[in-house]
């Protein structure tokens, strides 16, 4: 049984780019864990489904281009930390440039991409609750999967 | 035996802020000697990038209060 709950785990940014896009070229960044995540959400690649009805059988389906996703955690926003204020140049950065993201689960195991950040508005809700920030990170790359770190 | 050294450089804070990662927290360095920090070169560029950190030698322009640019 290798199940385990989502507590404990983390995510982390990068302002660097990987020399290669694998594990080696991940574990060489320095990342900067984000601080009061709530939920880091969906995290995984799907694909476009073309389809084709021929006159005659069932309809034929098939795999076509690939989409890293999207991951849209959700946090109390916190202005003294050092991830959520790099998480918010990479939303206010009007270039194409990528920013590495590194999620950890509970086990250890980790997630490694990069992604640009669409946004991140802000949250004011009702009296008893937190500020929080729902930043819109796309996926761009294939996402990596590795053990954890030894 | 470890051989990853973690190299560090100085920097100037620029304001106060807390690395939730490694729950290390850094007071705003006021110009003075003294109140620069050690940071690991990684983290540095994360913070650098972030506008929390900036190289020593770029505040002594900024003592007179004003920018001047070009």
């Amino acid at each position: 049984m290798t199940s385990m709950t989502a507590a404990g785990s983390a995510l982390a940014i990068s302002a660097a780019s990987p020399a290669t896009n694998d594990i080696a070229g991940f574990t060489a960044l320095a990342f900067t864990e984000i601080g009061g995540i709530e939920k880091i959400g969906p995290l995984g690649a799907s694909f476009a489904k073309v389809e084709f009805q021929p006159l005659k059988g069932a309809k034929q389906k098939y795999k076509g281009s690939a989409d890293y996703g999207a991951l849209q955690p959700s946090l109390a926003l916190d202005s003294a930390d050092a991830g959520q204020t790099l998480l918010q140049t990479s939303a206010d950065d009007e270039t194409q440039k990528l920013y590495s993201f590194k999620v950890t689960r509970q086990d250890g195991t980790l997630r490694y991409f990069q992604g640009r950040t669409f946004g991140m508005p802000e949250t004011i809700d009702g009296a008893d609750t937190m500020v929080t920030a729902a930043p819109a990170v796309e996926i761009c790359t294939k996402i990596i999967k590795a053990p954890a770190a030894v | 035996m470890s051989t990853t050294e973690k190299k560090t450089k100085k920097a100037f804070v620029v304001r106060d802020f807390t690395d939730a990662g490694t729950e290390t927290s850094f007071t705003a360095s006021d110009g003075k000697p003294e109140t620069l920090v050690e940071i690991d070169e990684g983290a540095f560029g994360n913070y650098q990038a972030a506008g929390l950190v900036r190289e020593p030698d770029d505040t002594k322009p900024a003592k007179s209060g004003n920018k001047v640019d070009g």
